[in-house]
């Protein structure tokens, strides 16, 4: 007697064939084929057509005191500073040589855009210089009235205010009155938005950055000189001991990226799984109503139409990752071919190691076969959606836990929890490729593929039992226990 | 010729209820048989039994002489008494689809789809999605898919339910053409009158077991003979009494009665001419496979069945 069933590929191809077509001619899986190239398109377009999501907001000051107005209106340039400093920082990433991209950081951080733009001309000719400039969610303008409640009206939309010869909202007024002291301002804000709070914590910081001039100021020291001093104060070097025998031992893109990847992988490897699982439920719950499935057992045996969907929907679930993958892989091709950042790509090609693909096909193929045996056995005892869902939902649980797991390997990777995790098949998939840039022992990964690869074995056997069972049953939720009761447990009804 | 189906001692139960008891049979090349009886008989039961879908508790099947299963994939063709399609698929592809799973090439699948549509009237189905197809008319299209690799034995589970009369006299000429060809068949079926018209052979089953098994003119026999008589003459209630088991008196004065066995309507004839009674009304009842089921599983378990399987048709 042969361990594993016998079964007949033709049909079987035939049966993973029909599935297959089944799906791809319905509209929802063209929408779940195409929604990445839509948002890539839509994202495009609001790009390019220059929509203004966010029309800027007015905001006016009235200053009481004389004295707040223009240190609000600096704080607001500065502001603008940071927003193009951080648009400009993009530009670190096309500087290939570390010594010029740290220094490049080093002026724009300490002294601004104007000189890390002069570095970039001086330094790495043919990047340009240009960026986007930065927009602000708001801006100051003059007073239309010097009294709140002649600002009122504006605030209530009550009377037209005309900017540049432009109907436009007043937005908001803050206003200072004189506090206790010079420094301690009474600052009142006041608009009709109360959720858009960025002019407010533009006071706020104000208000802050004045407490601290007030007080260093008086004792002699300059607040400007501070702040640069912070600006270019020296970070800590990061150092990873396994790489103690290479000639550069600093941590960069080149240790970090595999981890990200790794993560990257597991939540596309859950995602596979858990859509794949999902369309096996719908799948068996769909020949189950349709009745079809007795008749097929004339002349097909239970393994062939179990496998026949097990294949059929991994070819419908790879076709609906496809144009995820594509892009995928042509983004890491991609930058290796062409990527400036060589730490990056260093990164990339440690990440798709030899052991990475290999593990990444074996627990792809067990994490689907075991989740989707689960989920068809599971289709099979369902007599409608709702007793579908009912089953299902301890599962779900456990997928869900799962995926909880997979962000741990960024931070943690050798964490008790996914050591354990990864010796759990329901769990093994996921935490095992999360752990593989670090580097765990190879008996751990094929301990853990064994365990999995047996409760694959046991999950089929199982399966085709409840599926027996199931197909020619009325079934529904309430004969699980009685099935589980008669041919688990041996008891009499 | 091997038996394309033979069951000996045949049992299963279902959580501890039998739902089949010691059923034996066999069926001959070429032969059409009735397999009758209420809801709950253990007709279905046994026809799985028969393919293999569920293992007998006790007893033995052979299909074409083998253990059912994979030997006699593609030499029976099985209508499920539960049946469907698959909705987005058309009527040419779902018998394409199955007539493929049973060895036949994807071209002349089709070809075949096209041509058994079109022999059975239903050529206007080729392209039509299941879904968008009467009901009536999907349930005779998956006749066709069933059947659509032309086996050796078919075997049909209720192939008349839900249907109207109209579509019930499409499926029994469908069921007659597949019986020109040889072929041999066995449907299940508690419609009688189906098996009347159809079948030179019936198997009638009741709560499980097997209660009858022979021709339908046997069947027949067994079922009580009825006369009805009426004269303008008196002295008719007198003349029958020796030959009948019952006799009830209508309204209008007509008798109905019920024949002791061997009696015959004929010599109440006889009688009546001897005796000079005149009858003006002498109507020998042909009786029915529904009257042959009642006597031969007794008119108790009949209620019983009534009771709690729903009415006998």
């Amino acid at each position: 007697m042969s361990f594993l069933p016998k079964v007949n590929l033709r049909r079987t191809f035939l049966i993973a064939r029909r599935d297959y077509l089944g799906y791809v001619k319905t509209w929802g899986f063209w929408i779940s084929f195409l929604l990445p190239f839509i948002f890539g398109g839509f994202g495009f377009f609001m790009a390019t057509a220059d929509i203004d999501l966010t029309p800027t907001q007015y905001v006016t000051v009235l200053d009481e005191t004389g004295i707040h107005k223009s240190g609000l209106d600096a704080m607001y340039d500065e502001m603008l500073e940071d927003a193009a400093q951080n648009a400009m920082s993009a530009k670190a990433f096309f500087i290939q040589d570390k010594a010029k991209r740290a220094e490049f950081q080093r002026a724009l951080r300490a002294e601004g855009t104007d000189a890390a733009a002069a570095y970039i001309t001086e330094n790495v000719p043919g990047l340009s210089t240009e960026f986007p400039p930065p927009v602000a969610d708001f801006e100051f303008i003059e007073p239309p009235a010097n009294m709140l409640k002649d600002l009122i009206p504006y605030l209530r939309d009550e009377k037209p205010l005309t900017l540049d010869g432009k109907d436009v909202t007043l937005g908001g007024v803050v206003i200072f009155k004189p506090g206790p002291e010079p420094a301690q301002p009474i600052a009142q804000y006041w608009s009709t938005n109360v959720n858009k709070v960025d002019a407010p914590d533009l006071v706020n910081s104000y208000l802050k950055r004045l407490a601290r001039v007030s007080y260093l100021e008086t004792e002699g020291l300059s607040v400007t000189e501070l702040d640069r001093r912070v600006a270019s104060a020296p970070e800590v070097a990061n150092f990873n001991p396994v790489k103690a025998g290479e000639e550069d031992q600093g941590v960069n893109s080149s240790d970090t990226v595999p981890f990200f990847v790794a993560t990257v992988l597991a939540f596309m490897l859950w995602l596979t799984v858990f859509s794949g699982a999902y369309m096996l439920l719908t799948s068996m719950l769909e020949e189950k109503l349709n009745k079809l499935l007795e008749m097929m057992l004339a002349t097909t045996r239970f393994s062939e139409i179990i496998l026949g969907k097990l294949l059929g929907v991994a070819a419908l679930t790879l076709s609906m990752m496809a144009p995820y993958i594509i892009v995928g892989i042509v983004g890491v091709v991609g930058y290796v071919a062409f990527g400036p950042d060589q730490d990056v790509v260093k990164g990339l090609v440690s990440a798709f190691d030899a052991r990475m693909i290999i593990f990444l096909i074996i627990y792809l193929i067990l994490g689907y076969v075991l989740y989707g045996a689960f989920f068809i056995a599971l289709g099979s005892l369902s007599s409608s959606m709702q007793d579908a869902q009912t089953l299902t939902t301890p599962i779900l649980f456990i997928l869900m836990a799962c995926a909880a797991i997979i962000p741990l390997g960024l931070s943690a990777p050798d964490s008790p929890l996914l050591r354990i995790a990864t010796f759990i098949p329901f769990s093994a998939p996921f935490a095992a490729i999360v752990r593989l840039p670090s580097d765990p022992p190879l008996w751990e990964l094929l301990l853990s593929t064994a365990f999995l690869t047996l409760l694959c074995i046991g999950t089929i056997a199982l399966a085709g039992r409840i599926f027996r069972f199931g197909v020619l049953s009325g079934a529904g939720a309430e004969v699980v226990v009685a099935w589980f009761k008669r041919v688990v447990l041996r008891r009499k009804a | 010729m091997t038996a394309p189906l033979a069951l000996h001692a045949v049992s299963k139960s279902f959580g501890g209820k039998p739902a089949v008891s010691g059923v034996s049979f066999t069926v001959e090349p070429g032969q059409i048989i009735g397999f009758l009886g209420p809801n709950g008989a253990g007709k279905t039961t046994t026809l799985r039994m028969a393919l293999g879908l569920i293992k007998p508790d006790s007893g033995d099947v052979k299909l074409f002489g083998d253990t059912p299963g994979e030997s006699a994939f593609g030499r029976v063709g099985f209508l499920p008494e539960e049946r469907g399609l698959y909705k987005k698929q058309t009527a040419r592809e779902a018998i394409a689809h199955m007539a493929r799973l049973n060895g036949i090439k994807k071209k002349a699948a089709f070809t075949l789809a096209d041509e058994m549509l079109d022999r059975y009237g239903l050529g206007e189905a080729k392209r039509k999605k299941n879904k968008d197809m009467s009901k009536g008319m999907a349930q005779k299209v998956q006749l066709p898919a069933a059947i659509a690799h032309d086996p050796e034995f078919h075997i049909l589970d209720e192939p008349f339910s839900g249907l109207d009369p109209v579509n019930q006299q499409v499926l029994e000429d469908m069921v007659r053409e597949i019986a020109s060809r040889d072929r041999t068949i066995i449907f299940s079926t508690h419609v009688m009158e189906h098996a009347e018209r159809l079948c030179d052979r019936i198997i009638l089953m009741a709560s499980g077991r097997k209660v009858f098994d022979g021709t339908t003119e046997a069947a027949l026999a067994e079922a009580p003979r009825r006369v009805t008589l009426a004269s303008e003459m008196d002295g008719l209630a007198e003349l029958v009494e020796r030959f009948a088991v019952s006799v009830d008196t209508h309204p209008g004065g007509d008798l109905s009665l019920i024949l002791k066995p061997g009696a015959q309507a004929h010599d109440i004839l006889e009688r009546s001419v001897t005796q000079g009674l005149r009858l003006s009304k002498y109507e020998p009842i042909r009786p029915t496979l529904h009257e042959a089921f009642v006597t031969l599983v007794g008119e108790d378990v009949r209620q019983d069945m009534d009771l709690n399987e729903g009415p006998l048709a």
